[in-house]
């Protein structure tokens, strides 16, 4: 009876989301040599520890997209009646406040900076008996970390749409932010070489307000499935065009009635609603709780199987003309 | 476009590898020819090691010594606005002052309870050129 989507993945969907799950994995690897590179790098300088952090941070993503992949397939049971698509939702909202946490953290930290005028100062090491400006080794440890994130990043992007997926799509934002900030990390040390020492902050806080803004549309987007706003579009805050194709075929199909929709993670969920009657009826409700009746709202029937299009007067049934 | 910014930064940083990094408040053109001016921090008596370093430094900018004696908190003063080059004098590594001076390699060590700590100079932060310097004398020293 809990039968809610047991429904296989089609084939070509199942495909290209092993194949994401390989390259969070891979995302994984290279992250962790990254941080690793940086660290050595960095030793005790100030002047990387925040694209350390933020190299730390971006992990994140990677991991939840890794974890909900499994857990909402998960089957619904008493407890959970609706499965668990909904892990993907929280997966997307934490993985959009990471990549906000980040532009946040690099904002701050370029302001800081500049407004306490604080210099970067930079040593050196004794390396293969020649003496090298820790500057020229960070800036290899970040020309390292630009590469992977780059092209995990691309290939990422076309996946999330095939799949419907926003943690993945957020996490190629976060690739984005990865090798931007990489790039920047680089200019700005080349600045310090030259004796300009606002120049790693300049060039971090340029490219941090661009993460910040990225990540508080993603969060806004993920605030919106949670809320059960109408499904988001993948790439920009606008309504998701299946969802308004899946409106208007059903409001079409059904006169009369008005159709809502909401996004619990990769999956959308549509409710028809009678235009005379957008809310239960409260002597239903009534009669169905007593005096815990106002708190039901809705009380929906799925469609049946091949339903060929009936009209209003075969779908409502008594008990489900209102919702 | 990405390969192209990282071929800029590599060809950037081949062309300027020569005389990088620079001071961005000019320390060591300043001392060169001139004067090292070295805050001593009143009490905490220069070892002969220290001293050595601090000649070497001098020398390799062909410039004199001169020491001027102060508190911790006013030699400190003095280095944000370049008025001394350099302190030491038994500064442990683990100064609280550290984020508001560039800090070199260990000097040497000083004796905290039953605890060992490395003692450094301090150089007006940021000064990387001049840093490295310094840093470079005292690795010599240490061979």
């Amino acid at each position: 009876m809990n039968a809610v989507n047991d429904r296989p993945l089609p084939e070509h969907v199942t495909k290209q989301l092993a194949k994401a799950r390989r390259l969070e994995w891979w995302s994984l690897f290279f992250l962790l040599t990254i941080v690793l590179a940086m660290g050595l790098a960095a030793g005790a300088s100030q002047t990387m520890k925040s694209a350390w952090i933020e190299d730390l941070l971006s992990m994140v993503p990677a991991v939840l997209f890794l974890v909900s992949a499994r857990i909402e397939r998960w089957r619904p049971d008493n407890r959970f009646p609706y499965g668990f698509h909904r892990v993907g939702s929280l997966a997307f909202f934490a993985s959009a406040l990471t990549l906000t946490a980040v532009g946040g953290l690099l904002v701050y930290e370029a302001a800081d900076t500049l407004l306490r005028a604080a210099r970067p100062t930079i040593g050196s090491v004794s390396m293969f008996g020649y003496d090298i400006w820790l500057g020229w080794v960070m800036m290899a440890a970040m020309a390292y970390s630009v590469v992977p994130p780059v092209i995990l990043g691309q290939m990422k992007k076309p996946l999330a749409v095939i799949i419907n997926d926003k943690i993945l799509h957020t996490d190629a934002a976060m690739n984005a932010a990865d090798w931007r900030t990489g790039l920047a990390g680089m200019a700005g040390l080349v600045g310090i070489a030259w004796g300009f020492w606002w120049a790693d902050a300049v060039a971090a806080g340029i490219i941090s307000v661009s993460i910040l803004a990225d990540g508080l549309a993603n969060s806004r987007t993920a605030l919106a499935e949670l809320i059960d706003g109408a499904p988001r579009a993948l790439d920009n805050g606008g309504l998701s065009k299946t969802a308004i194709r899946l409106r208007e075929r059903l409001e079409a199909d059904y006169p009369g009635h008005h159709v809502r929709i909401r996004e619990t993670g990769r999956y959308m969920r549509a409710v028809l609603v009678a235009d005379d009657q957008p809310h239960l009826d409260p002597a239903t409700a009534d009669d169905l709780l007593g005096e815990d009746g106002w708190r039901l709202v809705e009380v929906s029937v799925a469609l049946p199987s091949a339903t060929p299009r009936p009209h209003t007067s075969e779908v409502s049934s008594p008990s489900d003309s209102a919702d | 476009m990405t390969v192209r910014a990282l071929l800029v930064a590599t060809a950037l940083l081949g062309l300027a590898a020569c005389d990088l990094p620079r001071d961005p408040e000019r320390t060591s053109q300043r001392v060169r020819d001139g004067q090292l001016v070295v805050g001593h921090v009143t009490g905490a008596p220069i070892s002969a090691e220290e001293g050595n370093i601090l000649r070497r430094v001098a020398d390799s900018l062909s410039a004199s010594v001169r020491i001027v004696d102060g508190n911790a908190h006013e030699l400190v003063e003095m280095l944000d606005r370049g008025a001394v080059h350099i302190i030491a004098g038994r500064l442990p590594e683990d100064t609280p002052f550290a984020d508001r001076m560039g800090l070199t390699k260990p000097v040497g060590t000083l004796s905290r309870g039953s605890e060992t700590v490395a003692t450094v100079f301090a150089v007006r932060q940021g000064e990387n050129a001049f840093l490295r310097i310094v840093n470079r004398v005292i690795g010599e020293r240490r061979e």
